[in-house]
């Protein structure tokens, strides 16, 4: 069921956001808010994708889109992980801007290499094209693992996502369980990489 | 008889899906993608308006929490 929510604030004791009702949220309700943005801006993704493959949208113009929708997909998986905007240190936009030039690199790479004849473009754009956008739950994720060992948990597990297949590598981190939280892999850093869908889950629930 | 004049036949029709001039993507230099990286106030607006448009309110709404 889809949340509707009131303001919310970050209670940083709890490491927490709470409605203003005083309810906090669960980590399962946010990885739920940010799974379904993530849907979304794949979906827009492979859509400019789709019309640059068939020449409906031109290179350049499929490019600025998916920047933007880059910067705007991964700034909000990483606000939001670290606890909204009135959270985010110095720090932390450092490490946002260091994500988006990896994605932007990538980016860049990706439109120099599309085949300059519209017969020579496959199906294999607007599938890559969707990769950006599911890249967002892996900065999601990863975000909430640094702001975690930062506020000192020291205990993690990777589990996988119901419903989806996973690669061999995120089996076995499953099997694993519980460990030392500087021990996990990050999300994306498997076979899986940008399609990754697994969820870090920790001892003590924050989110 | 009369013979209607059709100009020859040179070039391929222009079809909407080949482009007139030759595409090409922006090649960002290292300053031009340092330049794209930085998130500017004007950015976090811009996203919290991006979440709203596209249907994610409650979204938005996380993204714009203060701290307690």
């Amino acid at each position: 069921m889809p949340l509707t929510l009131d303001n919310v604030i970050w209670d940083a004791e709890q490491q927490r956001y709470l409605t203003a009702r005083g309810r906090a949220l669960t980590a399962k309700e946010v990885r739920g808010l940010i799974d379904g943005l993530v849907k979304t801006s794949a979906a827009r993704m492979k859509a400019w994708a789709s019309q640059m493959q068939t020449g409906k949208l031109s290179v350049p113009k499929w490019q600025a889109l998916m920047a933007k929708e880059v910067k705007n997909l991964h700034s909000a998986t990483v606000v939001i992980a670290r606890g909204g905007r009135g959270s985010m240190t110095p720090r932390d936009w450092g490490k946002l801007g260091a994500d988006l030039k990896f994605q932007f690199k990538h980016l860049r790479d990706f439109a120099l290499a599309v085949p300059r004849t519209i017969v020579e473009r496959t199906a294999a754009i607007p599938a890559r094209a969707e990769m950006y956008g599911t890249a967002g739950i892996g900065s999601y994720e990863n975000s909430v693992l640094d702001r975690n060992i930062e506020f000192g948990l020291s205990i993690a597990r990777r589990v996988m996502a119901r419903g989806v297949d996973s690669c061999d590598v995120c089996i076995d981190e499953d099997d694993l369980g519980w460990q030392d939280i500087n021990e996990i892999r990050r999300i994306g850093d498997s076979p899986c990489g940008a399609r990754c869908n697994c969820i870090i889950e920790y001892e003590e629930e924050t989110f | 008889m009369r013979f209607r004049f059709r100009p020859p036949f040179t070039d391929p029709p222009k079809t909407a899906v080949e482009p007139d001039i030759p595409e090409q993507a922006f090649d960002w230099s290292e300053t031009e993608l340092d330049a794209l990286s930085e998130v500017s106030q004007e950015d976090l607006d811009d996203t919290s308006n991006w979440l709203r448009r596209i249907g994610h309110e409650d979204a938005a709404k996380l993204f714009d929490a203060e701290t307690e």
